[in-house]
C-alpha cells in the first residue's frame, strides 16, 4: 500500500514540477509512466468511451472532432504534449481539460497509443487550389464562414478545421449540414405579435429572452413576451451540398483544401 | 403585586428552561429542529423542516407584490464551483457551505461576512460541491470531500471536533448537509460511480463517535444479500448522497439511496441488488430497517433515488394518510404510505420508454430493448434523468407536489469494466440525443396528474420553495431565479443571476423584512421588497 502510495505521489510530482519551471522545453521530457501496460491500457479505454467518444467517436474516428487513429495532432504527439491537450485542453476550440488523475490521464494515453497505431493517415486525393477556388467560387463558402479573418461570421471560422476535424466528418458536415449544427448556429425562426418573421443563428436563449445573429450578421435580443413564438428549424442555415451541387470530385478538391486549414 | 408574582414564576420559567436546555441565546435546540419553521427568523435544517416540504409560512412576499422583488445584497465567495448549497439561517446569521470544504457565516442584514473557513481538499476531487451545513447546540456540522464530518463553533468558525466517514482513497466521498435528529447527526456518502459500498452513519453530536452504520448493500447472510450475486455487492454502490427526511412521531428516518455499481453494466449483478435505487425507513435511534421501497429494481441507467422524501399527512378517501412523496429520477413521481413503506401512487412525471406503469405490486412493468448494449440503446429519461438531487417542494394549502423536471433521453451504452479501487466504475455511459427541455410542475400526489406546468428552455437541477402566501420560486440551468403562483404556476417575478441555479432558496424574516436567498455562481443573492 505504502508502495502504492509513494509511486501516486510520485505521478502527481513529476509533471507539477517540470511545467512550472519551465514550460514547453521541459515538458517534452515526461514520459508516460504506464507506456504499454496491459492493466493500464484496458483502463484507459473506459476513460476513452466515457470521456472523449462523444466527440471523437466509439471508434476513435472522430464524428465532431480530429480522426485519432490517424495518429497525427497539431499540437504534438508526445507523452508531454499529449497530456498537456488531455489535461489543459486547446483554448479557443472544442477540446476541453479534465480534472482527471494523473494516472488515468497515462492510461489514456497508453490507450490512445494503440489506437494510433491500428490507424493509417487519411489519403488527400483531391487538388487543394482547385478546392480553395471552389471555396471562394462556386461554393460561396466564404459568404459565411471566415478563414484567418477573412469571410462572412453566419457560419463557424474554418481557420483550423483542417485539425479539428476528420475527413469523413467534413464530407458528412457538406453533404448533410443538419446532421450536426455546433452550438451558437442553431437556425431559428423568431416569429413576433405582428406575424413578422426574422431568421437567425441562435447565439442564447432562456425562458425568457433569445439572441439572435440575423443573416446580415446583426445582434437581436427578443423577449419572448414580446414574441408570438421562437421556432428551432432542423435545417441548418448552411445548405445540404449534395452531389447535385457539388460533384465527388469537387468534393475531394475542397476537402484538401480544407486540409490546409491548420490554423495561425 | 399578584402581577409581579405572575412575571417571577413566568420568568422562572424561563430561566429554568434554558438551564434545562442548557442553551445560550441563539443556540438550537432538537424540539427546535421539530419546530423547524415556526420560528420565522431561522432556516435550520436542509429542507427547512424534517418533513422535507420547503414549505414556509411566511407572508409577506405574495404573488401580488413578488414583482417588486430587488436584490438587498450580495455575497461574493470567490470560490468557482458548482453553488449547490442551502444556508441555514438563525437570528440574523447565515451560515452556509459552498464548493472546495469551504464555509461562511454572514450577516443576513449587509451580506457581509464574519467568519470563514476551509477543509483541506483532497488531491483532484471528482466533484467539488457541498450542500449545506446542519445544526444543534452552538455547533455546525458539515461533510467534506475526504468523508469526513467536521463539527464547527457556531461563533467562530472553528473545529470542535472531526470524524471519518470512511477512506477517501477507496472512493468515498461526501457532499451532503447532514440531518441533526435528536442528539445525533445522521450522514450519508457518495461514491457509488467508483465502485463503493453505501451506507448511513449516524454520529453523537456532542462527541463525533459513531452511534451506528446502517449498509444499503447488505453483506452476505443478510435479508436483501439474495438479491445478489457473487461478491458484486463488494463494489454494489447504493450511494446516499442527499439528506433525508425524518418523522418524529413514527421517530422513522427516510433516505434515498443511490444507483447501484457498475451503473449501467448490470450483467455483473443480477438481481434486484437491494436496497439501491431506494428508499428506506430507519428506526432513528438505532439505524434499523423498518422497511424499504425499491423503485428501480435492478437499475440500469444510473438512476439514483437519492431525491428527497418529502412527508405530509394528506386526505385520502376519506382518511388521513401519513405519506411520502418522491419524484424519481427514473421519471415516475410515487406516493407512498410512510408508514409501511405501501404504494399509493406511481405516474410519470416526464417522457419514460423504460417502463409502461408500475404495477400494483409496486414493481415497474419493464418495457423490452431499454437495456444499455455496446450498440446502445435509446432510453427516457437520460442518465441525469427526469430530476435529479435538486429539492422539490409541497405546499398543503395547495395540495401540490412541484419538481424541476427534466425531458431527456440519451443512447445508454455498456461495457465490461473491471474494478479498480477508487476508479470510475460505471461500466459505460449515456449520451444525450437532443438538447432536451424542462419544466417546473405541479402534481396532484393522490393521483399523480400534473395540474400545471411553466416550461424551462434548459432541462434544469434547481431546487424549490414555496410559501404559505402561494407562492414559488425557483431556478433553472440559464441563470433564472424564477417566482411563481402555486396554484396557477404563472410566473410574477423573475431575475437573471448569470449563472446556473442548483440549490432550492430558503426564506427567513431578517427584521421585518422577508428575504429570499438563492444561490447562482459564486454568489448568494438576497432579495426583499424595497425599503418604501
Amino acid at each position: 500500500m505504502l508502495r502504492r502510495i509513494v509511486a501516486r505521489s510520485l505521478l502527481f510530482v513529476i509533471p507539477v514540477t517540470v511545467w512550472t519551471a519551465d514550460g514547453a522545453a521541459q515538458t517534452r521530457e515526461m514520459k508516460n509512466p504506464l507506456e504499454g501496460q496491459r492493466k493500464a491500457i484496458d483502463q484507459g479505454e473506459f476513460v476513452y468511451k466515457r470521456r472523449c467518444s462523444n466527440c471523437h467517436g466509439l471508434d476513435a474516428r472522430g464524428y465532431r472532432a480530429p480522426d485519432l487513429t490517424a495518429g497525427q495532432f497539431v499540437n504534438g504527439t508526445s507523452d508531454a504534449q499529449l497530456y498537456r491537450v488531455i489535461t489543459r485542453g486547446i483554448p479557443t476550440t472544442e477540446m476541453s481539460g479534465t480534472n482527471m488523475n494523473e494516472d488515468e490521464v497515462w492510461a489514456l494515453i497508453s490507450y490512445i497509443r494503440t489506437i494510433m497505431k491500428q490507424g493509417a493517415n487519411e489519403a488527400t486525393r483531391g487538388n487543394a487550389r482547385t478546392g480553395e477556388a471552389l471555396y471562394s467560387g462556386k461554393g460561396g463558402c466564404g459568404n459565411c464562414h471566415m478563414v484567418n479573418g477573412k469571410g462572412g461570421r453566419s457560419g463557424p471560422d474554418l481557420s483550423r478545421i483542417g485539425v479539428a476535424r476528420s475527413q469523413m466528418a467534413l464530407a458528412r458536415e457538406i453533404r448533410s449540414a443538419s446532421e450536426y449544427i455546433p452550438q451558437g448556429y442553431e437556425p431559428v425562426t423568431v416569429v413576433m405579435r405582428d406575424g413578422r418573421q426574422i431568421k437567425g443563428a441562435r447565439k442564447n436563449e432562456d425562458s425568457f429572452s433569445v439572441q439572435i445573429m440575423d443573416t446580415n450578421e446583426q445582434f437581436s435580443t427578443f423577449l419572448k413576451k414580446d414574441l408570438r413564438d421562437v421556432i428551432e428549424e432542423k435545417k441548418s442555415l448552411m445548405p445540404d451540398y449534395g452531389p447535385d451541387k457539388l460533384t465527388e470530385t469537387e468534393l475531394d478538391d475542397l476537402l484538401a483544401y480544407l486540409r490546409t486549414l491548420r490554423g495561425r | 403585586m399578584k402581577v409581579q408574582f405572575g412575571r417571577i414564576i413566568v420568568l422562572g420559567v424561563l430561566v429554568g428552561i434554558s438551564v434545562w436546555c442548557g442553551l445560550a441565546a441563539g443556540q438550537i435546540s432538537p424540539q427546535q429542529l421539530v419546530d423547524g419553521l415556526k420560528n420565522p427568523s431561522r432556516w435550520l435544517t436542509y429542507s427547512g423542516d424534517y418533513n422535507g416540504q420547503r414549505y414556509s409560512p411566511l407572508t409577506q412576499l405574495t404573488p401580488s407584490n413578488a414583482q417588486q422583488l430587488t436584490v438587498q445584497w450580495a455575497f461574493q465567495t470567490g470560490v468557482l464551483g458548482r453553488f449547490e448549497a442551502v444556508p441555514v439561517v438563525i437570528d440574523g446569521i447565515v451560515y452556509v457551505t459552498g464548493p472546495a470544504n469551504r464555509a461562511w457565516a454572514i450577516d443576513a442584514r449587509t451580506g457581509r461576512r464574519i467568519w470563514s473557513y476551509q477543509h483541506e481538499v483532497p488531491e483532484k476531487p471528482g466533484t467539488r460541491v457541498n450542500r449545506g451545513f446542519a445544526v444543534l447546540g452552538n455547533k455546525l456540522y458539515m461533510t467534506t470531500l475526504d468523508s469526513h464530518l467536521v463539527a464547527l463553533d457556531m461563533k467562530t468558525g472553528n473545529v470542535v471536533w472531526e470524524s471519518v466517514m470512511d477512506d477517501y482513497k477507496r472512493g468515498y466521498y461526501a457532499t451532503m448537509a447532514p440531518l441533526v435528529v435528536k442528539n445525533e447527526v445522521i450522514v450519508g456518502i457518495g461514491g457509488a460511480d467508483e465502485g463503493t459500498r453505501g451506507f448511513i452513519d449516524s454520529f453523537d453530536a456532542e462527541t463525533g463517535k459513531r452511534n451506528w452504520r446502517f449498509w444499503t448493500v447488505p453483506e452476505p447472510g443478510s435479508p436483501g444479500s439474495e438479491t445478489w450475486t457473487g461478491n458484486a455487492w463488494e463494489h454494489g454502490g447504493g450511494s446516499t448522497w442527499l439528506t433525508g427526511t425524518y418523522d418524529p412521531e413514527l421517530n422513522l428516518i427516510y433516505w434515498g439511496t443511490g444507483n447501484p455499481a457498475p451503473d449501467l453494466l448490470g450483467s455483473v449483478r443480477a438481481g434486484d441488488n437491494l436496497y439501491t435505487a431506494s428508499v428506506v425507513a430507519l428506526d432513528a435511534d438505532t439505524g434499523k430497517l423498518r422497511w424499504h421501497y425499491q423503485f428501480t429494481p435492478h437499475d440500469t441507467h444510473d438512476w439514483d433515488a437519492v431525491q428527497i422524501p418529502v412527508l405530509a399527512d394528506i386526505n385520502a378517501g376519506g382518511a388521513r394518510r401519513k405519506v411520502l412523496m418522491l419524484a424519481n429520477r427514473n421519471g415516475f413521481f410515487y406516493t407512498l404510505d410512510r408508514t409501511n413503506g405501501k404504494l399509493m401512487v406511481a405516474k410519470p412525471f416526464v417522457q419514460t420508454t423504460w417502463a409502461k406503469e408500475i404495477g400494483a405490486d409496486g414493481r415497474p412493468v419493464e418495457l423490452p430493448n431499454n437495456t444499455p448494449t455496446d450498440q446502445g440503446t435509446v432510453t427516457c429519461p437520460d442518465v441525469i434523468g427526469g430530476t435529479n438531487w435538486n429539492s422539490p417542494a409541497f405546499n398543503p394549502a395547495t395540495g401540490l407536489f412541484y419538481v424541476t423536471a427534466r425531458e431527456t433521453c440519451a443512447t445508454y451504452y455498456a461495457w465490461q469494466q473491471d474494478f479498480i479501487e477508487d476508479r470510475d466504475f460505471f461500466g459505460g455511459t449515456g449520451r444525450n440525443t437532443g438538447r432536451g427541455s424542462g419544466a417546473v410542475r405541479a402534481i396532484d400526489p393522490l393521483t399523480g396528474q400534473i395540474k400545471w406546468e411553466s416550461k424551462q428552455f434548459t432541462p434544469s437541477m434547481s431546487g424549490l420553495l414555496t410559501t404559505a402566501s402561494g407562492l414559488l420560486f425557483g431556478g433553472d440551468a440559464d441563470g433564472n431565479v424564477t417566482a411563481y403562483d402555486a396554484r396557477t404556476g404563472r410566473i410574477v417575478w423573475n431575475f437573471q443571476t448569470g449563472s446556473a441555479v442548483y440549490a432550492a432558496p430558503v426564506t427567513v424574516m431578517v427584521g421585518t423584512k422577508q428575504l429570499v436567498l438563492a444561490g447562482s455562481g459564486t454568489t448568494i443573492f438576497a432579495f426583499g421588497l424595497p425599503a418604501n
